[in-house]
C-alpha cells in the first residue's frame, strides 16, 4: 500500500478510537454525577455502604453447585431501591441463581418474565412465617425455571433459578 | 414517561444516538478517504438515514437480550438510559428534555418540510395542468432532442407556460416532462437555457424524482430525528451536485451553469407577495434564505470548478469498512 493510503487507514482507526473513548467517557459521566443510579458493585458490603441500605437479604444456605460470592452485583437507590445479585455455577460462568431486592412500592419486573415460554404452575408457599408465591415455568432453551417471591413491609424479594423448587425454598428460608 | 421505557421508546432513543454516531463516522470517513465525487457522497450520506432505521430491529434479531440490564451495564459501550435517568437540580428529569427535542424536531419537520413539499407538489400539479400554456418553441425542442440523444434517453415533452417567475421543473417519476416559464426563458441566453435543460434532463436520467421520494419516505419515518433533518438536505444537495456534474459533462461550461443558477438566486420569488400575514412572510423568508444558501454553495462549487471533475471510481472497500465499523459500534450503543 502507498504511504498515503496507510496514513488514511491510520487516521480512520484513530478517529474510531477517539469515538470509542468519548462514548466510554459519556457512559461514565452520569455515574459520576448521580451516585445513586444503577451501577455495578464489587461486594455486598460496598453496595450496602454506598447506597446506605440498612438491610440486604443474603442467603446463608447455598447448594454446592452455587459459587459464593455473587459474580455480579448491581444496585441503585433512585428512582427506587434495587439490589441485584447473580450467582454462577461452581466451576463455570453459567448464571444459576438471581436475587432481586426491590422497594415494595416499585413497579419492577425482573427479566425472568420475558424469558418465560409458558407457565406450568403457580402455588402459594410459606417461607418460614411469610407467605410467598412459587411459579414454575418453561423458559428459553426449554429449561424448567422457578421464580419465588415474597415481600415484607419494605422490600419485595424475588429469586429466579433453574434449581429445583425445594432448593430454592431452602435458599429463601436461609435469607430470613 | 412510559414511552421511553417501551420498545418503541428504546427504538426512538437508539435511532437518534445511532444516527449521531453514524453521521460522525461517515463525515469523518468522507474527509479521510477524500471523497469528493457527489455520487459517492450521496451513497455514504444515504447510509446515515438507512442504517439507523434498520439497525435496531436487526440487532434485536441477533440478540434478544440486547436491551437487558445485564447487556446495558456489562457489555454496552454506552447506555442512554444512564443519561435519561438523570435529574437536573434533582427536579427536572433529563428524559423530559429529550422528549422536548423529539417534539420540536417533529414540529420543525412538519413546518419546514411537509408543508413546503405539499405546497410545491400542488404547485407542480397546477403548473402541469392548469398553467396558461404557450406554443412550443422549436429552438428549445431541438435543444432537448439533441441533449436527450447524447444522454441516451427518450426526449421528454417540454411545455412553456406563461409565468413571470423563473420556473423550471421536471414532473413525473416514470413519464417525465419539463415545464419552463416564459419569465425564465426571457432571462436566459441560449447557452444558459441549454444548461438549465441539461440539468433537468440529468434529473430524469438519475430518476431523481423517484429517488427523492424514496429518501423522503425514510425521512418521514424519522420525523423525530434531528440528525435526519440535516442529512436529508445534504442528500438532496448531493443529488443536485450529481446533476450539475452531468450538465457540465454535456455542456463543458461550468461558468455558464453557475450564471444560470444566479438567475434563481437573484429572484426574490413569491414569498414577499405571499398572503397569510407576518408569520407566513417570516417563514417564507427563512425558506428563501436557506434555498439561496444551497444555491450559493452550488454556484461557488461551479465557479471554483472544485470537485466537479472528480470522477474517480467508487471505493467499495473503504465504503464497506466504514459501514461495518458503524454497525459494530452501534451494536454496543443502547
Amino acid at each position: 500500500m502507498k504511504k498515503r493510503t496507510w496514513y488514511r487507514v491510520f487516521s480512520f482507526v484513530f478517529s474510531v478510537l477517539i469515538i470509542l473513548g468519548v462514548l466510554k467517557l459519556l457512559n461514565w459521566v452520569p455515574l459520576a454525577i448521580q451516585k445513586e443510579d444503577l451501577r455495578k458493585y464489587r461486594t455486598i458490603e460496598e453496595v450496602q455502604s454506598r447506597l446506605q441500605l440498612r438491610e440486604v437479604f443474603i442467603p446463608s444456605y447455598f447448594p454446592e453447585e452455587i459459587s459464593w460470592p455473587p459474580a455480579q452485583i448491581f444496585g441503585q437507590k433512585k428512582p427506587f431501591v434495587l439490589v441485584i445479585m447473580h450467582f454462577m455455577q461452581t466451576g463455570t460462568r453459567d448464571p444459576v441463581l438471581s436475587i432481586y431486592q426491590t422497594d415494595v412500592r416499585a413497579d419492577f419486573t425482573p427479566p425472568f418474565d420475558t424469558d418465560i415460554l409458558y407457565k406450568k404452575k403457580q402455588s402459594s408457599v410459606f417461607i418460614k412465617d411469610r407467605e410467598g408465591i412459587l411459579e414454575t415455568a418453561v423458559c428459553r432453551r426449554r429449561e424448567i425455571c422457578n421464580k419465588l417471591s415474597w415481600r415484607n413491609e419494605q422490600f419485595s424479594i424475588i429469586l429466579l433459578s433453574h434449581l429445583h423448587s425445594n432448593e430454592l425454598l431452602k435458599i429463601a428460608e436461609s435469607m430470613l | 414517561m412510559w414511552l421511553l421505557n417501551s420498545p418503541i421508546g428504546s427504538y426512538l432513543v437508539q435511532n437518534i444516538i445511532h444516527s449521531f454516531i453514524t453521521i460522525l463516522i461517515i463525515e469523518r470517513a468522507i474527509r479521510i478517504w477524500d471523497i469528493r465525487n457527489p455520487l459517492a457522497l450521496f451513497r455514504y450520506r444515504l447510509m446515515t438515514l438507512i442504517l439507523p432505521i434498520s439497525m435496531f430491529p436487526l440487532y434485536s434479531l441477533v440478540n434478544q437480550h440486547r436491551g437487558s440490564l445485564q447487556f446495558r451495564e456489562q457489555t454496552a459501550l454506552f447506555s442512554m438510559n444512564r443519561w435519561l435517568g438523570l435529574e437536573l437540580w434533582d427536579m427536572v428529569p433529563l428524559r423530559l428534555l429529550f422528549l422536548l427535542i423529539l417534539g420540536s424536531t417533529a414540529a420543525v419537520f412538519f413546518m419546514q418540510e411537509i408543508i413546503p413539499i405539499v405546497r410545491d407538489y400542488g404547485r407542480k400539479d397546477t403548473i402541469a395542468s392548469g398553467g396558461q400554456q404557450l406554443p412550443p418553441d422549436p429552438a428549445i425542442d431541438a435543444m432537448v432532442t439533441e441533449l436527450s440523444e447524447t444522454l441516451g434517453i427518450e426526449k421528454p415533452p417540454v411545455s412553456i407556460i406563461k409565468d413571470q417567475g423563473p420556473v423550471i421543473v421536471t414532473t413525473g417519476s416514470r413519464n417525465h416532462s419539463i415545464i419552463i416559464s416564459s419569465g425564465l426563458l426571457n432571462k436566459l441566453d441560449t447557452e444558459q437555457c441549454r444548461c438549465a435543460l441539461a440539468h433537468e434532463l440529468a434529473h430524469i436520467v438519475r430518476r431523481s424524482n423517484a429517488t427523492t421520494w424514496i429518501v423522503f419516505i425514510v425521512r418521514i419515518l424519522m420525523f423525530f430525528n434531528p440528525i435526519a433533518l440535516i442529512v436529508f438536505r445534504k442528500i438532496v444537495q448531493d443529488d443536485e451536485h450529481i446533476c450539475d456534474d452531468i450538465t457540465i459533462s454535456l455542456t463543458k461550461k461550468p461558468q455558464v451553469l453557475a450564471s444560470t443558477l444566479k438567475v434563481f438566486y437573484a429572484s426574490p420569488g413569491e414569498s414577499k407577495q405571499a398572503p397569510g400575514g407576518r408569520i407566513r412572510a417570516i417563514k417564507d423568508e427563512i425558506w428563501q434564505h436557506s434555498h439561496n444558501l444551497l444555491l450559493m454553495e452550488r454556484i461557488t462549487r461551479l465557479e471554483q470548478n472544485s470537485d466537479t471533475a472528480h470522477n474517480s471510481s467508487f471505493k467499495w472497500g473503504a465504503f464497506l469498512v466504514t459501514i461495518s465499523v458503524i454497525v459494530i459500534i452501534n451494536y454496543f450503543v443502547v
